[in-house]
């Protein structure tokens, strides 16, 4: 209860401190910045963009779902292969390879 | 007659007329960007892309209004603007679906960090959750209450700048004060739990 009463009173406190802010002086250059851009604008020229700006996090996500879908391609086409060569080395030792029978060297 | 001239001057794009609107204005827009985005760099940002469309959009400029009130609705707009991209890419953001929503307060919402240099170091992070309680607040009660508690502008002010009629502005600040206790309460019981 008491609790309730503190935060109500600390509500209304912060609600109403809301305009205690002092007033900021606009950051140095401020104006110079402006007035180039300005003065960009009337040129025509576009302000510089980065080399990627067009790769934005939509893309990103894209990319990255298409990067793991090629790991994990690349993985089962991996563990396929690995499977099949160790069945074959498997025949090999036990003499079970067909390979082995069709070898010039018998 | 002066005033006249001096439209006329901007309307023509002059970079004199432009310095001496940067002189009148730089402040007011800047302070009021502030109050809407409490971070310096943030601020600055939007405080130039509103110079920017100032100067782009002066053509439009009928002179209906005063040139103050116009460039208080176009400052209102740029920082409603980025508040909303912020939220949407909050809202769509890849730690956010990790992370999940239960907070009720996400003081990390729509400005990069806490920086307002008008507010005391002690007052910082009291200040930083009483913003974050504003962002939970319909548009329309939230520029009414910025404009009035933080920006400390007059209803009739108030009024001019939104196009309300000052007991539409009276109403909306009554139910933006309501939902800024109900969140913050919320926000209190949870941080005390």
């Amino acid at each position: 209860m008491e609790n309730t009463k503190r935060n109500i009173h600390r509500i209304d406190k912060l609600i109403d401190a809301a305009g205690d802010i002092a007033s900021v002086n606009t950051p140095p250059f401020f104006k110079d910045k402006v007035l180039v851009r300005l003065g960009q604008i009337q040129e025509g020229i576009q302000p510089a963009q980065p080399v990627l700006h067009w790769f934005s996090p939509k893309f990103q996500a894209i990319a990255l779902l298409v990067f793991v879908m090629l790991n994990i391609g690349a993985l089962l086409y991996y563990k396929k292969d690995l499977k099949a060569q160790e069945v074959q080395t498997f025949a090999e030792i036990y003499g079970f390879s067909a390979s082995e029978e069709t070898s010039i060297l018998n | 007659m002066e005033e006249h001239q001096f439209l006329s001057d901007l309307k023509a794009q002059k970079r004199e007329a432009y310095a001496l609107l940067l002189d009148q204005y730089e402040q007011v827009v800047f302070n009021t960007c502030l109050s809407f985005v409490p971070n310096i760099e943030d601020a600055e940002d939007i405080a130039q892309e509103v110079f920017v469309e100032i100067y782009t959009s002066i053509s439009k400029f009928k002179g209906n209004a005063k040139l103050s009130t116009w460039i208080y609705r176009i400052t209102v707009n740029k920082c409603l603007e980025f508040i909303r991209k912020r939220n949407t890419k909050k809202r769509f953001g890849f730690m956010q679906s990790l992370s999940g929503t239960g907070m009720p307060i996400d003081k990390t919402s729509y400005f990069t960090e806490f920086n307002h240099p008008g507010i005391q170091m002690e007052q910082k992070e009291q200040r930083a959750t009483l913003f974050a309680a504003i962002n939970q607040l319909p548009e329309a009660q939230k520029v009414v209450f910025t404009l009035h508690k933080i920006d400390g502008l007059s209803y009739k002010e108030v009024s001019t700048i939104t196009g309300k009629s000052i007991p539409s502005v009276e109403s909306s600040l009554f139910r933006a004060r309501k939902n800024l206790k109900q969140v913050l309460t919320r926000y209190y019981k949870k941080e005390e739990g």
